[in-house]
């Protein structure tokens, strides 16, 4: 396995969407990465300095995606608001190897001190790989998400 | 003098559902035929040049007004380099509508970014996310 990143220009990403709405047999994961961004919050952070949409490739083949950005309530850190795998190759190691990817990538590129994200709290793969690589900083009171710190 | 349609209706006709046909009347006066979903697609493609004009007006205004940016009015209260960034897109995608005749990559471009309510998710709900930096700053 040898995991790159690449991040998606605007032009891009505008393109994807459109391909995916256009494209009834749409990959259920393309949908979802597509969902999380439609929301229009996590789109308007695509125009910020410091935000990224990423592919993750290996060998050629797209096998999942990531978004990080930057938001006001969480001074110093990088939010890792996506990390997410092609069902059709879960359960493969893409999942730990993309975590630790794209975090170090949104601390590379930001020169922020932390990154930070959430798991829902039936995500048992994530969690762990979450606790593996970072701290649980504990537990969000409303919605349960479990809420992650690193370093 | 017999019109085009009149003289070959059934090419004509088959021509025009494929893309728009310039056609001439007995009287000598040119006519466009074209189908509903074309002529449609082109009034819409019209009022999207027309919002992005709009929203470039307001874009220099110090607060643009949600009103006149109408279905963009979600960029109202985005920073002026977002909006910016926005509207050369916005460009970008009236481009390429008008390169392949269809409005659909201004729509999905406009929808794109639209809030949709009660589908924001918690990844990205400013909440969730402000109760997180509660957590990291008591770290």
């Amino acid at each position: 396995m040898s995991l790159t990143l690449r991040k998606l220009s605007r032009g891009a990403i505008r393109q994807l969407v459109e391909a995916i709405e256009r494209n009834p047999e749409a990959e259920p994961w393309e949908i979802e990465v597509e969902n999380i961004l439609l929301d229009g919050i996590g789109a308007s952070h695509l125009y910020e300095t410091g935000s990224a949409l990423l592919l993750a490739h290996d060998d050629g083949q797209i096998v999942g995606a990531a978004l990080h950005y930057s938001d006001d309530r969480l001074p110093g850190a990088q939010y890792i608001a996506i990390v997410l795998v092609d069902h059709r190759y879960r359960r493969l190691g893409y999942g730990r190897s993309l975590l630790q990817a794209v975090v170090t990538y949104a601390l590379g590129r930001s020169g922020r001190s932390y990154a930070v994200w959430i798991v829902h709290p039936e995500n048992a793969v994530m969690l762990r790989l979450s606790g593996d690589l970072g701290e649980a900083l504990g537990v969000d009171g409303v919605t349960g998400y479990v809420q992650f710190v690193y370093p | 003098m017999v019109s085009d349609l009149a003289r070959n209706r059934r090419e004509v006709v088959d021509a025009a559902r494929r893309e728009p046909v310039r056609i001439r009347d007995a009287d000598g006066t040119m006519l466009v035929l074209t189908t509903e979903a074309q002529a449609i697609d082109h009034a819409l493609l019209l009022s999207y040049f027309e919002i992005y004009i709009r929203a470039s007006i307001e874009h220099a205004h110090d607060a643009p007004s949600p009103a006149l940016l109408g279905p963009v009015s979600y960029i109202s209260d985005w920073t002026k380099q977002q909006r910016q960034m926005f509207l050369d897109d916005f460009l970008e995608a009236l481009s390429e509508a008008n390169r392949t005749h269809t409005a659909t990559p201004v729509t999905a471009f406009i929808d794109y970014f639209a809030p949709k309510p009660g589908r924001v998710s918690p990844l990205v709900d400013p909440e969730v996310l402000s109760r997180l930096g509660d957590a990291l700053a008591a770290r």
